[in-house]
């Protein structure tokens, strides 16, 4: 089922002190695709989810599921299912209770539903606890009983806020990979909501990354990482972050390059291409991720100039402070790069993954 | 002097204080239990003992099945029946008429809170400080409109006109409980059963009122004890002797000349014995919602 | 499995939630309006009107019903009485109520068995407690008065009901054993919010005990104290069944205060409209004292 937004707005009171939480949004959820609204606190995405889901209903536009306008319906109407960040579980029922909660309200037979969530417990590995209170379990398992609650009624499409962000690390990194399973097998619509970019980028077909209520960039995750549209979403995909850098368009015998901390960085040829109209001396922004930076001798051309800040070991690479003029440079390289701090070393910057940016709109250069 | 020996002295003089200030507080009516079953002969010797010689339960017979008691009142006017009689009339009114105002009071309250804490809408706040004014105004200030409003009615000295009256007394604290109750029930639970695909009604009714419902026996019970305490508007609403609760039944007793204490220490034990029971359940929550800031009474 | 179609929304009467929140609120307004604000607004109609005891018509009189009572002289007796009462019964409640809230705060075990005990003369009918009060207190055969003389306080009795002095003081003990424990809890409660480390901080830097109560646990308690004096005081000046249950505003009229001087002109006298009208008066007390309340509040919030 696909899922459709339409110029949809949401405002939030009146007046000055009015609180816009989404701003012209226009999205299209693929049928059976996992999609996932990104960004930070306060963004608007999960006011879009619970507008999606009915709880909220839009200022404007239309939002729709398939080639039906739900804009006006009501939550119960619109078969969706929840998973709640808290989990929402009914402390007063059991678990099985619970899972059959929303079959019993639509008016399902008991016999249905006593052969449905026992089934659905199975897969979840819930059963053993199908008669205990939500308040007896660990929070993993909760978690579970939530994830059952929206599996069992065989909805159109998955809603999440934010489901991993209670659990412990570990617990984390084995929830995500079921999730992930469990999509592949039930090819249910899912929207996902987080603000961990590494979730986005490990789970969803494609990713939303919004900004103030305001649609960023849309499209797969590889896509963000390898072409962001501008600095936001550059520097809020990847970890750790990419470096920006301030620059100068310079106009040398071969074209177009840049000049950073002093030094000509000469530039490949689809950069130098789309630099072609820039004038001499604009400023830019250019970006460049950490595991994209080598270490050289600071003798070397084109090598920007760096003072070793702090190392940080992480086992299978370290990752590298560096301080250039007065930016901060981090650099991912293996443990054996033979540097310590206050080191000077040149910063080889590889010039296929440079990313251009705009200095004043941090909007990237095509 | 040595820290140890100072902080044992501490602690003495600490638990000794405590100690004086549980005699203060319960003596009262442990004074009224011990005198409740003392004989009258040994109760008005003087100088007074503390600890009865002799045990008796003749006063709580004489309640309980209604024996009548020499009863002397100025201006010559001997009644024909006795006080004691209607001991378990009173009770039963009492228990009653305490039930239903509470009935009306909280499940009033109850609707309202919720509507309160899940919408928003117009005239909200008016509402909650009329609640709050209701709550301060004293009653003898509603008696007297409400006592003219029963009359046309014909419901003066009828217990339904005592259930009415009551509401004024008991309505404001158990909305303002309430309410306080339903604030703390998170909405995402709520809003979990509207996606399952229940109304409004089944959400309220199916998942609201169960977890709702501590909260509704604690204000029950305190609505239950603020009925059963009323003095003043009982005293105006009622005439008949057998249509009395037991407080303004038992002030009876003090109408005379002679007065029967026994017979009245057993009265006062009788009547505040539900009370304790239902208060050691209800303590709990009101210690918490008068900590909180919520300073009233 | 395929994936499975949205139904279409159903049928038939359903209420939105607006309507649904207005329907919840409904009873309690209209139970409200005639159980509380009517009468508030009837008292004060009446307060301008004069009753005959035989029939139900209400003649208007205008401000002729507060001169009356403006003019008595029992009237002003019982405001002069009703400001004792409540100062004496609020000072001693709350210094008592402190004291016990320290010493409260300090004890470790058993702490939460106190703090239930102490609400229980919250809880007891005025009736009850009037009751034993007076057999307590009774000059001949009370325990009091026996306590008095075997500790060798006093020589004679003490006629607790039948001296104004001495009625005013006993009614003034009721209030006090009634209604401390309630500033107790208050003030416990706010004790049991105060950080610790603040204290710890004090001990390092060299303050006494007395030091520290009066730079850390004062200020602290300064804003829960004032709401509790306001409300106590407020409550306590319309108090009516702790004063006529024990001594029916006598001797004579020693121990009225508003609440029972009305009382008496509804119920002795028959003036209806004087009674509302004191009710108007003591009702304009009110809002001023609310009033305060809110400043304090008001001026706590900055």
């Amino acid at each position: 089922m696909e899922v459709r937004l339409e110029n949809v707005e949401k405002v939030f009171g009146r007046g000055p002190r009015a609180v816009h939480a989404v701003r012209g949004l226009n999205l299209v959820v693929p049928a059976g695709e996992f999609v996932t609204l990104l960004g930070p606190s306060g963004c608007g995405k999960t006011t879009t989810l619970r507008m999606i889901a009915g709880l909220e209903r839009p200022t404007a536009g239309r939002i729709c599921f398939g080639d039906t306008d739900v804009t006006d319906w009501e939550p119960r109407d619109r078969n969706i299912a929840m998973v709640f960040q808290n989990y929402a579980l009914y402390p007063h029922m059991s678990v099985f209770q619970n899972l059959a909660y929303g079959l019993r309200v639509r008016g399902v037979e008991t016999g249905a539903i006593r052969q449905r969530v026992p089934e659905t417990a199975r897969v979840l590995e819930i059963d053993p606890y199908l008669d205990r209170r939500p308040r007896e379990l660990s929070g993993g398992q909760r978690q579970r009983v939530a994830l059952g609650r929206a599996m069992v009624r065989d909805p159109v499409v998955f809603l999440m806020d934010e489901p991993l962000s209670n659990l412990d690390a570990k617990l984390r990194l084995t929830t995500r990979a079921e999730l992930k399973r469990l999509h592949l097998e039930l090819r249910t619509t899912t929207v996902y909501v987080t603000h961990d970019q590494l979730e986005a980028m490990t789970m969803s077909d494609r990713v939303a990354v919004f900004q103030e209520g305001v649609l960023q960039q849309y499209d797969r995750p590889m896509v963000l990482y390898e072409r962001p549209v501008n600095t936001f979403v550059a520097g809020f995909i990847g970890s750790p972050p990419m470096n920006f850098l301030p620059a100068v368009v310079e106009r040398g015998p071969e074209g177009p390059a840049l000049r950073v901390a002093g030094v000509t960085l000469p530039l490949e040829a689809s950069s130098r291409a789309r630099l072609d109209q820039t004038p001499e001396r604009r400023r830019l922004t250019v970006g460049i991720r950490p595991e994209h930076i080598r270490f050289e001798d600071p003798t070397k051309e084109h090598t920007l100039p760096a003072r070793v800040f702090v190392i940080e070991p992480v086992g299978a690479e370290s990752f590298v402070s560096l301080s250039v003029d007065d930016a901060r440079v981090v650099a991912r390289v293996n443990p054996d790069a033979g540097v310590g701090a206050d080191d000077t070393v040149g910063l080889r910057l590889d010039p296929r993954r440079l990313h251009l940016f705009d200095a004043e709109t941090g909007i990237a250069i095509r | 002097m040595r820290y140890q020996t100072r902080q044992r002295l501490r602690l003495a003089a600490l638990y000794a204080a405590l100690a004086l200030v549980t005699v203060v507080t319960c003596f009262p009516l442990a004074w009224a239990l011990v005198s409740s079953v003392r004989p009258n002969d040994e109760m008005l010797r003087l100088p007074p003992t503390l600890v009865p010689e002799r045990v008796t339960a003749e006063h709580y017979v004489a309640l309980l099945t209604g024996r009548g008691m020499y009863f002397e009142a100025a201006g010559g006017y001997r009644p024909k029946t006795s006080p004691s009689q209607h001991f378990l009339s009173w009770f039963f009114n009492s228990v009653v008429v305490s039930l239903g105002t509470t009935v009306i009071s909280v499940g009033v309250s109850t609707l309202a809170a919720y509507s309160f804490t899940r919408f928003s809408f117009f005239g909200q706040r008016f509402i909650s400080y009329f609640s709050l004014m209701g709550y301060m105004v004293p009653s003898i200030i509603f008696v007297f409109p409400l006592f003219l409003v029963m009359v046309p009615l014909g419901l003066t000295d009828r217990l339904p006109s005592l259930v009415l009256g009551y509401i004024s007394i008991t309505l404001p604290f158990c909305m303002w409980l309430m309410w306080a109750f339903f604030r703390g029930i998170p909405i995402e639970v709520e809003e979990a059963g509207l996606i399952d695909g229940a109304s409004r009604f089944q959400v309220f009714w199916q998942i609201v009122l169960p977890l709702a419902l501590p909260g509704i026996i604690a204000t029950s019970i305190f609505s239950f004890i603020v009925s059963w305490n009323d003095y003043l508007i009982a005293r105006i609403f009622m005439n008949s002797i057998s249509q009395l609760p037991l407080t303004v039944g038992v002030m009876h007793f003090f109408e005379g000349v002679h007065v029967d204490w026994g017979l009245m220490m057993a009265a006062a034990v009788l009547m505040t014995l539900p009370l304790s029971v239902l208060f050691m359940l209800v303590q709990r929550y009101l210690i918490v919602g008068f900590g909180a800031g919520a300073v009233k009474g | 499995m395929g994936l499975p179609a949205v139904p279409a929304p159903r049928r038939g009467f359903r209420l939105s939630d607006r309507q649904v929140g207005i329907l919840f609120m409904l009873p309690f307004a209209a139970v409200a309006a005639a159980f509380i604000v009517w009468p508030v607004a009837e008292a004060v109609r009446l307060a301008f009107h004069t009753k005959s005891p035989f029939s139900p018509a209400l003649t208007f009189v205008g401000l002729d019903n507060f001169r009356y009572v403006l003019g008595d002289p029992t009237f002003w007796a019982a405001l002069r009485q009703a400001v004792i009462w409540t100062v004496s019964s609020t000072l001693l409640q709350s210094v008592i109520g402190v004291g016990l809230a320290l010493l409260l705060h300090q004890a470790v075990r058993g702490i939460n068995v106190f703090r239930g005990l102490l609400l229980f003369p919250y809880m007891v009918p005025t009736v009850v407690i009037a009751l034993v009060w007076r057999w307590m207190f009774n000059p001949e055969f009370g325990i009091v008065n026996a306590s008095l003389h075997r500790l060798g306080l006093i020589r004679e009795n003490i006629y607790w009901f039948s001296d104004p002095q001495w009625a005013m003081a006993s009614v003034i003990l009721l209030n006090v054993w009634k209604f401390t424990p309630f500033v107790v809890i208050c003030v416990l409660a706010r004790l049991q919010t105060i950080p610790v480390d603040l204290y710890d901080a004090a001990r390092v830097d060299g303050a006494s005990a007395w030091q520290r109560f009066r730079d850390i646990t004062l200020p602290q308690l300064k804003t829960v104290l004032s709401v509790v004096v306001v409300f106590r005081t407020i409550w306590t000046f319309n108090k009516f069944e702790e004063i006529y249950l024990l001594t029916r505003g006598g001797p004579g009229t020693s121990t009225f205060n508003l609440a029972v001087y009305a009382f008496e002109q509804a119920t002795a006298n028959l003036k209806l409209g004087a009674a509302a009208a004191t009710g108007v008066i003591m009702l304009a007390l009110l809002f001023g004292g609310s009033a305060l309340y809110l400043r304090l509040i008001g001026r706590q919030e900055e």
